[in-house]
């Protein structure tokens, strides 16, 4: 090894402050390239407050890809990250998931905003039609009665 | 990005929506794109994974399967005699329907139930006197837009004609004995009875002469094919997503004609030869009804499914049976593999005698 791990500092638009191994930052493209453009021990993320950012943290810490000699990830570490991601976003709730979509995009982290968007998609299959996709992600149809009756009448043999 | 915990998700970003709607499966699909005006206009620009469905025509509903969500469900089609009517064309969720009772076609849309009734062409004599299987027809329909078309040709009776949404009548072209055809970009491609390639432009006014002449590569290319031990029972025209003309020849070996073949033949520029293939270049054809599936195809990973790339789906009526004359047979569809030169696999696989009729379609196929 011929250096330290290096840490970097980032900073939530709310003063959060995380430290967190270059690698961790590296899960981001948004960042990587922040990190080697301007090589500041700390980074403030304006768009991102500190709730979000803990878990854009806590996601890329589990996710980072450990280079071991001679070693590539065994199929077990993969089922076990499967089993963390799952478990990742059954405890969040709709409107976390909403703000790290978000966060994801900015960060641009492809692997947690394809998880996240499966949780959406997981939120629409569980609903039985659309009113329940509504009611679950509070939407507010902008619809008239006219133009609902439009659509229905194209889609509503998909509603159970 | 909301920064003050407050999430409206009808105003989800575009590409993050399409991604979210791309993922779901058919009927999630249109639920969700029900739920607000900003998801369904955002629903229309996404791209679903294409792969064939079945309809099972009943007498007056339908089977709708899914061999991706391995469901099946039923569409009422109250006004329908479907055992009085034959269905001689689809296209993406649309089916062109021929009522000869009533000297009436129109399409049917298999999941809305939606209706658009053609013009009447003025022919119903011919139409008592001609059965469905002298009737060759192809159907375009681009669900974004709404736009059609149809064409239509009683092979004994030098008849061809076609209709595009919003014309006032039926075209007629004049002498062209019409084997098969396809429509694509309009252009009908028409394999004639003679077998060659006649391209007619159906764009421009009625009045025209509608054969593209210069832009027919095709043109002095008389498509020939000397058989073996086998009988041709019929021959077919696709263009494939490349733009190449396919010939497709149904045949059969064997005096019984029970061994159930299909030869592709394309053009060879360089010796002006049409040559056999054995690949439809990871497309998947729509036979019976002349459609080519564009590439990717949703590959549906059951051992009894076996819906691929390079395949052929037919329906079963491209062949003669004992009853072929009988309108009311049942006709079933199945699946061909061109490599290996075998069936895969045919439906419905257990006799109903409730169900007339077992055809492909596409949904979504824009």
């Amino acid at each position: 090894m011929e250096n330290e791990k290096k840490m970097i500092t980032l900073k939530s638009s709310d003063d959060v402050t995380f430290e967190v191994e270059e690698a961790v930052v590296l899960e981001s493209q948004f960042l990587s390239h922040l990190v080697q453009d301007c090589p500041a021990p700390e980074h403030k993320i304006k768009e991102v407050t500190g709730k979000i950012l803990s878990k854009v943290v806590e996601y890329c810490e589990k996710h980072v890809v450990v280079v071991v000699d001679g070693g590539d990830s065994s199929s077990s570490s993969g089922d076990d990250l499967k089993k963390w991601d799952d478990k990742f976003i059954k405890e969040m709730d709709l409107s976390t998931v909403y703000d790290l979509i978000a966060a994801a995009n900015y960060l641009n982290i492809q692997a947690l905003l394809d998880l996240m968007c499966q949780r959406v998609a997981d939120v629409i299959t569980a609903c039985k039609d659309h009113k329940e996709i509504r009611e679950t992600l509070g939407i507010v149809s902008d619809y008239t009665a006219e133009e609902e009756a439009e659509v229905l009448k194209e889609n509503e043999w998909a509603f159970d | 990005m909301s920064g003050v915990g407050y999430d409206d998700w009808s105003k989800l970003s575009s590409d993050l929506l399409r991604s979210i709607l791309e993922s779901l499966t058919t009927k999630d699909f249109h639920r969700a794109r029900s739920v607000c005006s900003s998801w369904y206009s955002v629903s229309k620009t996404c791209t679903r994974p294409l792969y064939p469905w079945r309809v099972l025509l009943r007498k007056s509903s339908t089977l709708i399967f899914d061999p991706k969500q391995d469901e099946t469900f039923e569409i009422e089609h109250p006004g329908i005699d479907f055992s009085e009517s034959g269905v001689i064309a689809s296209y993406s969720n649309w089916l062109l329907i021929i009522d000869s009772r009533i000297d009436l076609l129109y399409l049917l849309n298999v999941f809305t139930c939606e209706r658009i009734n053609l013009p009447s062409m003025g022919l119903s004599l011919l139409l008592a006197e001609a059965t469905f299987q002298a009737i060759s027809a192809c159907l375009w329909m681009n669900e974004r837009t709404g736009e059609y078309a149809v064409a239509l040709s009683y092979m004994k009776h030098d008849l061809l004609f076609s209709y595009k949404k919003e014309d006032d009548t039926w075209r007629k072209h004049e002498g062209t004995r019409c084997r098969s055809m396809f429509y694509e970009k309009n252009k009908l491609y028409v394999l004639t009875c003679d077998d060659y390639v006649k391209i007619l432009d159906l764009s421009g006014d009625h009045l025209v002469n509608h054969e593209n002449v210069e832009g027919n590569p095709y043109r002095n290319h008389r498509f020939h094919f000397v058989s073996g031990e086998e009988h041709v029972w019929t021959k077919k025209i696709a263009v494939t997503n490349s733009g190449e003309v396919l010939i497709v020849l149904m045949s059969s070996k064997g005096l019984q004609g029970r061994k159930r073949l299909f030869y592709m033949f394309k053009m060879n520029f360089e010796s002006g030869k049409w040559e056999r293939v054995y690949s439809v270049g990871g497309e998947m054809l729509m036979l019976g009804h002349g459609v080519t599936v564009r590439s990717p195809i949703k590959e549906i990973n059951s051992t009894d499914e076996g819906i691929k790339s390079d395949s052929i789906c037919f329906i079963d009526d491209l062949w003669p049976s004992a009853d072929y004359f009988n309108p009311r047979r049942q006709i079933n569809s199945g699946i061909f593999d061109p490599k290996r030169q075998i069936i895969l696999i045919t439906w419905p696989k257990t006799s109903d005698a409730s169900v007339l009729k077992s055809i492909w379609f596409v949904p979504g196929y824009a």
